[in-house]
């Protein structure tokens, strides 16, 4: 019974705790309540806003839900509160919000047809805009100018962004957490909504910018027509001013044809090889902006908003390079591209010099943003962070909290791709190579003998054009051990039904080229001096350098050793090669301390051997004898010479 | 003595190399200036010789100069010639326009230039000239014309004239000199070759096709009867024709620059040069920018231990130098299907090049014995030969 009253009790307090959420949540402080639908409504094909527009629902009861305050000019827009539900909801979303110079923003949206109004529709938002929302300049802000403060409260979660971060979020459906792309444009407020979700809440604001055709322009010489021979953009790529659209040949000329326009590509009017006409239309993009902030060619610059603490001086019609887009982050900024060098083509400037421009001054890489910002993965320069760390801040530093701590969001993917080619190939093998019953045996070779030897050779080897290094000896040695275990130096069928005992020794050595590890082979070492099978290493290094190893080399060995030790290391585990039955590893040589055979400590040049054998046809005793005999050449390289043909 | 000049005129280059730092126009604004004030101060031109022979550093500077001189007041001559090489246009085929093995036995290097037009060869006989200008002052058939007037000053009785295709020919039929171009936003550049005394035979057996039954959309080379200078003026000396070409250049546009011996693999000097010429040299450039192409053809095999023949129909798509498909019709009492499968298999997403592709089927090979390990290994090679 007390258990039940208890339940009761704190479905109660629940149940009011959530209520006075819900109220406190959506009840901004402005002048709508939380009560007021703000809706688009058309006339006559032509959107006359009547109050604004918002944003999608994302599924439950208490949803977060932008509201856009969007003002016509004086004659078209008209504010009137409407009830909630008196209207058919509309799906649109917020593309893009732009200024336009001091004198307003501009808005594109698309509206789809269920009300039968025109697809895209640009609506100029005067100062309106800017009276509602105030703005984001960090003077104003801090300087509390903003004309009508409108702090809408906000939850936890939910943060001011920009326009355009919002429309990001909106693509998004918040499936995952968000990233927020630093951009400082407009603030807009949202909004905790209670209420029908059903009727009023299935909308969103679609921007869509003009679309643009961009034609072909004249490439001189009186050419009238050229071949489009490679695109490098596709339909809905995005696109810069003066990024790269196209590669089009004409008579031996080669021409890569820029954007004019930052936007979106919406069609390609050609495909590769079709002839295109100069004048005729290549692509449509779809412009951010409107054509009034499109640049054709450089323009010259007009400062930007005036500061009063800037001191330095103007450069009065200093000609700066900058797309719009990096224009407006420079205003929104009050930054004068004349200050800023850029390092982009032709002394561009790009938004990497505005970003880092900014940090010199703020002494951070970002400048000062609400609390919830989230970063995408920020590369400050060593510079900048030097700069930050010797406390060589902006001259207004002193007043500002030293920078926050950047916890960077990782945003990188995972990245899939199939196995293909030589990858696949060697898939097959190595499970082919897995049914093998592998035994491993191991030992250490002392080679100071061996690197004496080699010094005195080298020189000798080298007035004669080769590169003398241990490999030819390691195979040569290996070669006069496999002709007494001729076992190892053979071959079974799939079947283990017979033994091929091979003739040629070819052995094999793991190659580093210039196209991936390889395993050629050098043929008929049995027949050959050390001297010539360095002659053919130094050709096979010369081919594998070149990339040109062909068949011929690839295949056919009999015997692999893995100069493993080259890259580093002392032992491995090497993987037999089907149908080879045997492969030995060759360790790093190391100067290690051992004992003479008097008793004396020396320093000795040893390597370790890692063997691996088919133990289906070869017992351990084989193996062990086999590079007990192979050690002893190396360790007396004069024996070598005895059993030398 | 002119050696000393060329010297001095680098120390003022080379100091003046800060000026790179902070902006790359200015180097040249500057050095130029300090060539024009001791001679003359008119117009901004200059004309560079190339102290390199690699075609890949030297087509790395005419990118770096093109990218980072400003070209809008200025124009630029730069002379250079390079060791043996193949040098193919921006759309071209490697494949069908020179023969790869002959090249790699004789470890001639190809390259691909950002310029449209054919397929050329060089050696050190042939000068190229580099005529850099804004896009608006781009004029192919003045440039030829600076190399046609200066063949007629110096060799009167030579028949030199230009074409409309931007070649030239001497006496009526020899082209002597071929034309590529590349326009960019507001830069320009335009290359022709010049045959002096180039290797002939050499060029003639390296620009062959290297693989049969190519379809292609690729740009294709027109081959045309050519000369050398030499041929028909045999006296005419590499120095002479240099300083001729020079001095008609500055009458041509009104300069009066001297040559400047530059080094392109001067990092200090190009910041970034070594970069834009990793990038012509890679794989991915040379061949990976070939246009999308199909290889058809028959293959011919024949196992001697059985005396049997027979025919294999192979089509492989290429794109972007990589395999993108690949169909091997195989007799099926030669091979087994899944076997002539497994070698398409191995082959597709592999790089169109014999190396890479032999790899791929050698490993494959491996796990093959006996008389399929034969026939595999004997249509493995039919199939990498076509690869070329």
């Amino acid at each position: 019974m007390l258990r039940w009253r208890r339940l009761l009790l704190l479905a109660i307090m629940l149940t009011l705790l959530f209520l006075n959420r819900c109220l406190a949540d959506c009840h901004p402080t402005s002048q709508y309540d939380r009560t007021t639908l703000l809706d688009l409504r058309f006339n006559s094909g032509f959107p006359r806003f009547h109050d604004a527009t918002f944003g999608p629902i994302f599924g439950s009861l208490f949803e977060e839900v932008l509201v856009v305050l969007l003002a016509t000019p004086g004659r078209t827009a008209r504010f009137s509160r409407r009830r909630r539900g008196n209207h058919a909801g509309v799906r649109v979303r917020i593309r893009s919000l732009r200024r336009n110079g001091n004198a307003g923003r501009f808005a594109s949206l698309d509206v789809p047809p269920c009300d039968s109004p025109p697809r895209f529709i640009q609506i100029l938002l005067h100062q309106r805009l800017d009276r509602t929302y105030g703005s984001c300049h960090p003077t104003r802000r801090t300087g509390g100018v903003c004309p009508r403060n409108l702090c809408y409260p906000v939850r936890s979660g939910v943060r001011r962004s920009s326009v355009d971060e919002v429309s990001q979020q909106f693509c998004c459906r918040r499936s995952h957490p968000q990233t927020f792309r630093y951009k400082r444009s407009l603030q807009i407020p949202f909004f905790r909504w209670e209420g029908d979700c059903s009727r009023s809440l299935h909308t969103s604001i679609v921007w869509q910018g003009p679309i643009v055709q961009f034609k072909l322009s004249d490439i001189g010489e009186g050419i009238m027509e050229v071949t489009v021979k490679e695109w490098y953009v596709k339909e809905g790529d995005k696109v810069s001013q003066f990024d790269s659209i196209c590669e089009v040949q004409s008579d031996k000329a080669s021409v890569t044809i820029t954007s004019r326009y930052d936007g979106v590509i919406r069609k390609l009017y050609y495909d590769v090889d079709a002839t295109a006409l100069v004048g005729k239309p290549l692509v449509d993009i779809e412009t951010e902006s409107s054509s009034e902030l499109i640049q054709e060619e450089d323009v010259v610059e007009t400062p930007a908003m005036a500061r009063e603490e800037h001191t330095h001086q103007e450069i009065k019609g200093h000609k700066t390079q900058a797309t719009p887009a990096v224009r407006r982050l420079a205003m929104e900024n009050n930054i004068k591209l004349s200050e800023v060098v850029g390092t982009g083509k032709d002394g561009r400037i790009l938004k990497e010099d505005i970003l880092n421009f900014l940090a010199k001054q703020t002494g951070a890489i970002l400048p000062p943003t609400p609390p919830f910002q989230e970063i995408q993965t920020p590369c400050p320069t060593p510079s900048v962070l030097a700069a930050a760390a010797a406390g060589l801040v902006g001259t207004p530093s002193t007043t500002k909290p030293p920078p926050k701590t950047i916890r960077p969001v990782f945003t990188e993917k995972d990245v899939t791709e199939p196995i293909k080619g030589f990858q696949k190939a060697m898939v097959k093998t190595m499970m082919a190579a897995l049914k093998i019953p592998h035994f491993g045996y191991c030992d250490e070779v002392d080679l100071s003998r061996l690197v004496t030897l080699r010094s005195e050779l080298r020189r000798v080897s080298e007035s004669r054009g080769v590169k003398l290094s241990y490999m030819p000896f390691f195979i040569k040695a290996a070669s006069l051990g496999l002709l007494h275990f001729p076992i190892l130096n053979a071959s079974v069928d799939e079947s283990c039904q017979n033994i091929t005992y091979k003739a040629s020794h070819n052995i094999g050595l793991a190659m580093d080229t210039s196209q991936g590890l390889l395993v050629p082979n050098v043929k008929n070492v049995q027949l050959l001096s050390v001297f010539e099978i360095a002659q053919e290493l130094n050709r096979l290094q010369a081919l594998g350098a070149a990339g040109q190893l062909g068949a011929t080399e690839l295949s056919g060995g009999t015997f692999t050793l893995s100069n493993i030790g080259s890259i580093g290391g002392t032992y491995a585990k090497p993987v037999i090669l089907p149908p080879e039955v045997a492969i030995g590893a060759l360790g790093k040589i190391q100067v290690l301390p051992r004992f003479d055979a008097s008793g004396e400590l020396i320093p000795a040049h040893i390597m370790k051997v890692s063997w691996s054998a088919d133990h289906r046809i070869i017992d351990g005793a084989t193996m062990c004898r086999f590079s007990n005999l192979w050690r002893e050449y190396l360790e007396n390289p004069a024996c070598m010479v005895l059993d030398l043909k | 003595m002119t050696q000393q000049k060329y010297g001095l005129l680098m120390n003022q280059l080379r100091r003046t190399g800060w000026f790179l730092r902070t902006g790359n126009q200015e180097l040249w604004t500057r050095s130029s200036s300090i060539f024009l004030e001791s001679s003359c101060s008119s117009s901004a031109g200059l004309v560079l010789q190339s102290q390199s022979t690699d075609v890949h550093q030297n087509l790395a500077l005419e990118d770096w100069i093109d990218a980072h001189v400003d070209l809008q007041q200025r124009s630029i001559l730069l002379l250079w010639r390079n060791r043996p090489a193949v040098v193919i246009g921006r759309h071209q085929n490697p494949w069908s326009e020179c023969n790869l093995p002959a090249m790699r036995r004789a470890g001639i290097p190809l390259a691909r230039r950002r310029s449209g037009g054919g397929t050329v060869y060089h050696d050190l006989g042939n000068l190229n000239l580099t005529f850099f200008a804004s896009t608006k002052a781009y004029d192919r058939q003045r440039n030829l014309k600076v190399v046609t007037e200066a063949l007629r000053g110096l060799r009167p009785d030579l028949d030199i004239r230009a074409t409309e295709r931007f070649d030239i020919l001497m006496n009526g039929c020899f082209k002597i000199s071929g034309t590529a171009s590349r326009l960019s936003r507001k830069s320009s550049y335009h290359h022709c070759t010049l045959l002096h005394s180039a290797d002939p035979v050499a060029l003639s057996t390296l620009l062959r096709p290297s693989s049969p039954g190519i379809h292609s959309n690729a740009t294709p080379s027109i081959s045309s009867p050519v000369a050398n200078l030499t041929d028909h003026a045999p006296s005419l000396q590499w120095e002479e024709l240099l300083e001729a070409l020079v001095q008609q250049y500055n009458k041509e546009f009104g300069l009066c620059a001297t040559s400047i011996l530059i080094d392109p693999s001067d990092e200090s000097l190009f910041p970034g040069v070594g970069r834009m010429a990793a990038e012509l040299c890679s794989w991915e450039w040379t061949f990976g920018k070939t246009p999308k192409f199909s290889i058809e053809t028959q293959l011919e095999l024949t196992d001697k231990h059985l005396d049997l023949c027979c025919s294999a129909h192979l089509l492989m798509e290429v794109k972007n130098g990589l395999v993108d498909r690949c169909q091997l019709d195989v007799p099926t009492d030669w091979l087994p299907p899944n076997l002539s499968v497994q070698i398409s298999e191995v082959l597709v997403g592999e790089r169109f090049c014999p190396h890479r592709a032999a790899a791929a089927v050698t490993v494959l090979l491996r796990s093959q014995s006996g008389q399929l390990h034969r026939r595999m290994h004997l249509l493995c090679d039919a199939v990498l030969s076509v690869i070329g």
